[in-house]
C-alpha cells in the first residue's frame, strides 16, 4: 500500500469519527471542518514520520490547534443558534443545552471534557495527551464541570450536582 | 460534590457528536505534501544560515573583547526574537528576575516569557482572575489584562472577580489590583481608585505608576459612559485623572489608544494633550485592507511598540516629521492573546541602522555566555567541518 492510498483509507475509514470529535471540541460545525483538514494535513505532511497511529497523531493535533484557535472560536461563541438541525434524542432540550453551555466552556476545559468523557481517557492519558500535569486535568475537569452546572442548572443530573 | 455519571454524559456527548454531518476527504493529502516540499526548501536554506552562523560566531571569537549577545542588547535581558507557547510546568516560585513579555494566552491563562532566557512559561499568579471571569469581562475590556513594567521586574494585573449583578446575572467586580514583584517573588494589593471599577485596560508609565482605562460615571441612560483615564501611584495608592486615555508617552503628552473594536484601522490611533486624535497611517503596501492594532508600549518618548495584526512593531509617534518616521517589524507571529505587553527597556535606542538587531534569538546563543571562549569551539568545529566538505568533494571528482 502506498503512503497516498494508506492515507486515503485512514481518511475513509476514520474521517467521520474524527469529525464528531472535532464538532465536540469546537462546538461550531464549520470550525470542526477546518479543525479536522488541519490535522490532516499536518499528518500527511509528517506521513513517513508517524511512529504512533496516524489516529493518535491527527487526535493529538486536533486537540493542541483546538486549543491555539481563540479568535476563530470567539467569534463562533457568539453565534449559538447557528446550527439549528439537532439529531432526534431522547430529551432534546438537555441536549440542545449541553450543547450551548459546552460553547461557553473555554476551549481547553471543552477540550479536557471531552476527552475525560467522550474519549474516555484518564486522567493521567488526557495530561498526557495535552502536555499538562494530571493535577491540571482534574482541576480543569472540575472547573468545567462545575461551569456546566452554574450555566445550566437542569444539566444536574448529567453532571454531577452539588451536595 | 458528586461525580458526573460518566455513562450518561458520555452518551450525550455521543449523540451530540453525531449532529456532525461533515466527512473529511483525502485531498488534506495534496495539500500537506506541498506544504512538505516547502518546508524542505526553507531547511535547505536554514542548513546554509546555520553554517553561514557558524562562521560569523567564529568570527566573534577572534575579537578582542566580546559585546552583548546580539550586537550589545541589553546584557541581563532581552526581547526575545521568537515569542513561544509555553510548553513546561506552570511556575509557581514567581521570583524569576525580569520578563522580557507578557500575555494572557487564549484560554485565560497568564503567560511570562524570562527575559535571560527567551523561556515562555505559564506562571501561577496570586488572585488572577478565571478564565470564565476573563472571558465574562471580554466586551468591557480593550487592552491588556497582564502588564509588565518597562524594567521588566513587575507586573500588575486587575484582581477582577465573577459577581452576581442585582437581577441575579453573571457579573464581576474588581476589588483591588496586584503589583507583583518578579525580582522577589512578593505582591502587594493596590487600592481601586474611589468610583472606578473594573478596568478595560492596564498599563505602565515609563515613570512607574500604573496607568488605567476605566468607565466614567453615566450621564445618559441611552448611552454608554465615557472612558476615562487614571494613574495610580503604586507605592501609596494616590490615584489623579490622567487627561489621556490608553497608553501614555513618557511625559504624558501623547498616548496611543486601544481598539474600540476587532476591526481593521488604516492608521495607528492616538490622542494629544489638547484632546484631540491622531493617527500614523499603516503602511498600505504592507497593510492593503487595513490591520488590527493595539498599542504595547513605548520605546521611547516618540517611539511606540504596537501590536499590528501578528507582529510587534515598533513605529515613530504621529508627532514626528514624515521624514523621520520608522516602521519596523520587532517580533513576527506572536502567539494568540488577549493583549500583549513588553518590557520596553529592554528594546535598545534605535539607532537608524535597518540591520540593527532589536531583540536576542536565544536558540542561537543563550543570553548571558560569554561568546569567547565557547565561540572558539565553535569556530574550530567550524574549521573541521569546512575541511570534511572539502574533502567529499575531491572524492566526489575523483
Amino acid at each position: 500500500m502506498t503512503d497516498r492510498s494508506g492515507f486515503d483509507a485512514f481518511v475513509r475509514a476514520r474521517g467521520p469519527a474524527l469529525a464528531r470529535t472535532a464538532y465536540l471540541l469546537t462546538g461550531d460545525h464549520h470550525l470542526a471542518e477546518d479543525l479536522v483538514q488541519a490535522a490532516l494535513v499536518q499528518a500527511a505532511k509528517h506521513w513517513e514520520r508517524i511512529d504512533t497511529s496516524p489516529e493518535a497523531y491527527v487526535r493529538r493535533t486536533m486537540y493542541h490547534q483546538n486549543i491555539s484557535w481563540w479568535r476563530g472560536r470567539k467569534l463562533a461563541e457568539t453565534s449559538l443558534e447557528s446550527y439549528d438541525a439537532p439529531v432526534p434524542a431522547t430529551d432534546p432540550t438537555i441536549r440542545l443545552t449541553l450543547e450551548q453551555a459546552l460553547r461557553r466552556l473555554t476551549p481547553r476545559q471543552r477540550t479536557v471534557l471531552v476527552l475525560r468523557y467522550f474519549e474516555d481517557l484518564t486522567e493521567v492519558q488526557t495530561a498526557a495527551e495535552l502536555g499538562i500535569s494530571s493535577g491540571a486535568v482534574k482541576s480543569m475537569s472540575r472547573d468545567a464541570l462545575r461551569r456546566l452546572r452554574t450555566l445550566a442548572p437542569e444539566l444536574a443530573d448529567l453532571v454531577g450536582a452539588d451536595t | 460534590m458528586t461525580s458526573p455519571s460518566h455513562t450518561d454524559l458520555r452518551e450525550e456527548l455521543a449523540a451530540l457528536a453525531e449532529t456532525q454531518p461533515f466527512s473529511p476527504d483525502p485531498s488534506a493529502w495534496d495539500l500537506g505534501r506541498r506544504a512538505r516540499s516547502r518546508t524542505r526548501v526553507v531547511r535547505a536554506a536554514a542548513t546554509l544560515a546555520v553554517v553561514a552562523l557558524v562562521v560569523g560566531v567564529g568570527a566573534i571569537a577572534v575579537r578582542p573583547d566580546s559585546v552583548g549577545p546580539a550586537g550589545g542588547i541589553e546584557p541581563d535581558g532581552a526581547i526575545p526574537s521568537v515569542i513561544t507557547t509555553p510548553d513546561g510546568p506552570v511556575i509557581t516560585d514567581l521570583a524569576i528576575g525580569r520578563a522580557s513579555v507578557a500575555y494572557v494566552d487564549s484560554d485565560g491563562s497568564p503567560v511570562l516569557v524570562d527575559a535571560a532566557t527567551g523561556k515562555a512559561s505559564y506562571v501561577d499568579l496570586p488572585s488572577f482572575p478565571e478564565p470564565s471571569v476573563i472571558e465574562r469581562t471580554a466586551d468591557l475590556v480593550t487592552g491588556p489584562l497582564l502588564a509588565v513594567s518597562p524594567d521588566g521586574r513587575r507586573v500588575a494585573y486587575a484582581a477582577t472577580v465573577a459577581a452576581e449583578g442585582p437581577a441575579g446575572q453573571p457579573a464581576f467586580s474588581t476589588p483591588w489590583y496586584i503589583v507583583l514583584d518578579l525580582t522577589t517573588g512578593d505582591f502587594e494589593f493596590v487600592g481601586v481608585p474611589l468610583g472606578t471599577g473594573t478596568p478595560r485596560a492596564i498599563s505602565w508609565t515609563t515613570d512607574g505608576r500604573l496607568a488605567i482605562d476605566v468607565y466614567g460615571r453615566q450621564t445618559r441612560r441611552d448611552q454608554p459612559p465615557s472612558v476615562v483615564a487614571r494613574t495610580i501611584d503604586v507605592t501609596t495608592g494616590d490615584s489623579a485623572a490622567s487627561a489621556l486615555t490608553g497608553m501614555l508617552a513618557p511625559g504624558g503628552l501623547i498616548s496611543a489608544t486601544y481598539p474600540v473594536d476587532d476591526g481593521p484601522v488604516q492608521a495607528v490611533p492616538f490622542e494629544i494633550a489638547e484632546g484631540d486624535v491622531a493617527g500614523r497611517d499603516l503602511p498600505t503596501d504592507l497593510y492593503p485592507e487595513g490591520a488590527e492594532v493595539a498599542p504595547v508600549g513605548w520605546a521611547a518618548d516618540d517611539l511606540l511598540v504596537a501590536h499590528v495584526d501578528e507582529d510587534l512593531v515598533v513605529l515613530t509617534s504621529p508627532d514626528r516629521p514624515a521624514a523621520e518616521s520608522t516602521w519596523q517589524v520587532l517580533v513576527p507571529d506572536l502567539p494568540e492573546s488577549s493583549g500583549v505587553t513588553v518590557a520596553v527597556d529592554l528594546i535598545p535606542d534605535l539607532t537608524g541602522d535597518p540591520d540593527q538587531e532589536l531583540t536576542h534569538d536565544f536558540t542561537a546563543t543563550p543570553m548571558g555566555d560569554s561568546s569567547g571562549g565557547r565561540a572558539l569551539y565553535v569556530a574550530g568545529g567550524a574549521v573541521v567541518l569546512m575541511a570534511g566538505v572539502v574533502l567529499m568533494l575531491r572524492r566526489v571528482r575523483t
